[in-house]
Order: structure tokens, then sequence, then C-alpha cells
């Protein structure tokens, strides 16, 4: 009896996978398609790259006086002009775009690195260690930040001469008054992600507490914390641009944008070249983050479409 | 220090654009958040004190006798404008939203005027997450006050915070920053008052 021949079972089936997209290369697809979002990236990269550049080099040297006539108006050999001290405004633009961005990314960093601790432990444990955690954030929000990180810095680095004025200084200043929007972001999405089911098979499989907040919450409030990072950022620089107009901010030689703004102000109604240059810089780069922040939450939180 | 001045007319003409079409309005809301309010005070110096001299003599300035009604514009625009325009997005983003909810919907069945739809129907709802960020908005704009009074020039808690601070007197620097932290403590006072009158829900 001769059996048809079964034919061999096709061991090798193809299923229709569809294409696995990582968090960032979901978000990549979305702020695509936000125009304004990649201007925003696009004069941050611009940013970015200046303040690579003029670390190295630069036209003139930043603390250079007398290139030229002292309040000489944009000309060939300098482009936006010369200021009070007959300082070339181009290298000290330039100069001031790298400080910007260590401003702006150092808060960014320490920032998170307060808040995002603080949140996770409040949102996983809750209970006591949710309320005193909540309950320093709330009295956080109450007081009148600038002041405080104004008052941080002089105590700091002026009364106490504990740390020697400069950017460090403020980012830290900065930093420890403003942690809580992190904070409490952060919490929120632990208090959500903590009782989904995929924490639960990870507590069932006998994982610690660490590696659950590790490697199951943080990862899943990733797109949250990177919006919320992207907008500490322009309010590190307008913070070191407010105290730098102040004079309470970086000290003299160093071309910070706010003390460049605050130089140009006294010379306005005759050489307003001077105050215009730094504070149009510093306008177009927190508009810039401004605006990569919006495309940034729009990508990450597709519910939140408009 | 002064009263914000708070245009009202950017969340009004936000409220109009039901379907975001306003699109100037909104990008310039976006502009203007992001132009720090000392930035705005040296543009508004350079307009008014210098190309516009003749039309406007200086008087938004200070001169020895703070306190005439003229001095306030100025400053008081380059003060509320980035929060002017915070506060329009905000509000834009919670139009958008409440314009889409059933009541408003039966609101405009039952054939009510569009100005009655928006402004009692819409924007009241509207505004509660406004109100909400009113505690720090006010904050932001007490503290901003400081930079803004030593642009203008005007004899204020600010003026004397910076001067005491850059003049190393610490005692008046603890005594302006007292004042400061019980008037940022007063605000938010008020506007939890406020709560319950734009919310009834809300009950203390």
């Amino acid at each position: 009896m001769a059996l048809a021949a079964v034919p061999e079972p096709d061991l090798v089936t193809t299923y229709e996978m569809p294409a696995q997209v990582s968090l960032l290369g979901d978000a990549w697809n979305r702020i695509r398609r936000n125009r304004l979002a990649l201007v925003g990236a696009g004069i941050i990269c611009l940013l970015l790259l200046t303040a690579i550049v003029a670390t190295f080099w630069t036209p003139y040297p930043v603390w250079l006086q007398a290139v030229g006539p002292t309040y000489q108006g944009p000309s060939a050999a300098h482009p936006l002009g010369l200021d009070q001290a007959g300082r070339d405004i181009l290298s000290r633009i330039m100069g001031g775009a790298s400080i910007t961005v260590q401003v702006g990314i150092g808060s960014a960093i320490i920032v998170c690195l307060i808040g995002i601790p603080l949140g996770l432990a409040a949102g996983y444990y809750r209970g006591t260690v949710d309320t005193v955690i909540s309950f320093f954030i709330n009295i956080w929000y109450g007081i009148p930040d600038l002041l405080v990180a104004l008052i941080l810095v002089f105590v700091l680095s002026d009364a106490l001469h504990l740390i020697p004025r400069g950017i460090f200084v403020i980012v830290l200043a900065f930093s420890l008054t403003r942690w809580m929007d992190v904070a409490r972001l952060v919490r929120g999405q632990a208090l959500a992600l903590r009782e989904r089911e995929f924490v639960e098979a990870a507590r069932m499989s006998g994982a610690r507490d660490i590696r659950i907040i590790a490697s199951h919450i943080f990862p899943n409030a990733l797109g949250p914390i990177i919006v919320q990072a992207t907008f500490a950022i322009p309010a590190a620089v307008l913070f070191e641009a407010f105290l730098s107009f102040l004079g309470l901010g970086l000290p003299s030689p160093m071309p910070s944008w706010g003390a460049m703004a605050n130089d140009g102000y006294h010379g306005l109604d005759f050489a307003p070249h001077i105050a215009l240059a730094p504070t149009i810089a510093l306008s177009i780069t927190l508009m810039a983050f401004n605006w990569l922040g919006d495309g940034l939450r729009d990508a990450f939180d597709p519910r939140m479409r408009r | 220090m002064q009263l914000p001045y708070r245009a009202p007319i950017f969340p009004l003409l936000e409220s109009l654009s039901r379907d975001g079409q306003l699109t100037l309005a909104s990008s310039a809301s976006v502009v203007g958040y992001s132009i720090p309010s000392f930035v705005i005070a040296i543009f508004a110096l350079l307009l008014a004190g210098h190309y516009f001299y003749i039309w406007t003599g200086g008087t938004f300035y200070y001169v020895p006798g703070w306190g005439k009604l003229e001095q306030v514009p100025v400053p008081a625009l380059a003060l509320g404008l980035p929060y002017a325009s915070y506060v329009a997005r905000l509000t834009r983003a919670s139009m958008l939203e409440t314009i889409r909810t059933d009541y408003v919907r039966t609101a405009w069945a039952k054939g009510l005027k569009a100005r009655v739809v928006v402004l009692r129907h819409a924007l009241r709802n509207a505004l509660i997450p406004v109100v909400t960020i009113l505690g720090p908005l006010i904050t932001g704009i007490i503290t901003g006050s400081v930079v803004i009074e030593n642009i203008f020039g005007i004899p204020g808690l600010g003026k004397e915070f910076v001067t005491s601070i850059l003049a190393r007197d610490y005692n008046i620097v603890i005594g302006v920053f007292t004042f400061y932290a019980a008037l940022v403590g007063l605000a938010n006072l008020l506007v939890d008052v406020i709560y319950p009158v734009l919310d009834p829900r809300i009950r203390y």
C-alpha cells in the first residue's frame, strides 16, 4: 500500500511581522513631519556647532579689548561691530554660545539626576516615601525660584566662597530650585506604570524593586522625561542670562549673552547693535528649544494629537 | 512693582479659533513666549525711548517721582508679554479640548449665540487649567519684575534687591527677600480664593 508521499511540513513558516520600531525611531517618524520642530532642531545643531568651534577658535579672543574703535557699528572686519571696550561682538557671541550650551546641558543633566530618582522612588514606593517627597515638591513649588536661585549663587560663591562664581554654581543653583518639574512628572508616570501588567509579571517572576524600577518603569517613562529635560534647557539658559544681565552671574570677561545685553543696554541710544546681537541670539536659541520641546511632546505622546 | 498687564486680547483671539485655524495668533504666542522679558524691555526702551522719543517724551521712564500712570504701560507690557503668550498657548490647548465636548455641542444645538457659547460654555470651563498655573505665573511675574525694574529704573523692591546684593548688604537682602516671600505666598493664597469662583466643584 503505497502512501502518497506526505509533503514535508514547511518548518520555516514566515509570519508577517510588523517592523519593530523603537521609542526613539517612532518619535523620529512623527517629528519628521513637524516642520517647526525640525527648524528648532536645525538651529540647535547650529548652536552646538558654534559652541564647539568657539572652544577652539573665534575670530578674535573673547576678552581682547580695543581691536578697533569702541562702540563701532557693524563693518566688514567686524560683522556685528565692537562693544564698549572695543571687543569683537561676533567672537563674544560665539563664546557665549559655548557658555549657553554648557549651562543648558549641564542644568538638564543635574535636574534629571535629582528629579528622576526622587520621582521614581515616590511613585513606586508610595506611602511614606511619596508623602515626604511630594511634600518637598509642593513646598518647592511655592517658593519664588528665581530669587532663591539668585540668593543661592550669592551665598555659595560671594558670601561663603564655597564655589567660585562661574558656570557650575549657576547650574547648581538652577537645578536645586527647578528639579520639581521632572520629579513630579516621573512620579506620575511611575504611579501609573507600577499598576501595569508587565510590572506585575516582573514582580511575579521575582525581580527586585531596583530592577523593576530601572528596567521596567524608567524606560517606559523615558519619553516624557526627554520632553521635560528639553524644556529645562531654555529655562536654564534664560536664568543664566537673567543673572548675568543683573551683574550677578558670570564674572566680567566671560562672554555671557546676558552680560553682553547689559553692556549694550548702557549705550542703547547711540550703539544699539551691542544690545541687539546678544538679545536676538538669546531669543532665537530659546525659541528653537521651545519649538523642539513642543515637537518632542507631540511626538512622544500620540494621544495629545490635536 | 506694578500690576501685570496680561493683554486679554490674546486668549480672546485664541478662543475664536475653534479649529486652530488662527495660526497667526498661535505662532505669535509661541514666539512671544520664547522672548525673555528683559529682551522685550530693551527693545521697548529702544523704540519708545529713542526712535519714538518725540511721541513718548520719555514719560515711561523713571524720573524723580515714580507713580504716574503713564509710566506703567511700557514696563508692564515688557513684563507681561511672555506670560500673556504662555496664557494664550494654554488657553488655546484647553479651548480646543473644551470646544469638542458634548455640552458645547448641546449649546450650539440649542441655537445659542456664538458669543454665549464661546464665552460662557467653553471659555469658562477652559479657563480652569489656566487658573491652575496662575500661582506659578504670579510668582514668575513678581520675580521677573526684578530685572524689569532695573532696566526701567523703577525704584521698587526688585531694584532694592539687586542693589543690596551688589553692595553685599546682607541685612537688606534678607529683609527684601522675606518681603518677596510673603508677597508670593499672598499671591498664591489669592489664586486659591479665585478657584471656587470659577469651578464650583472645588470646595475648601
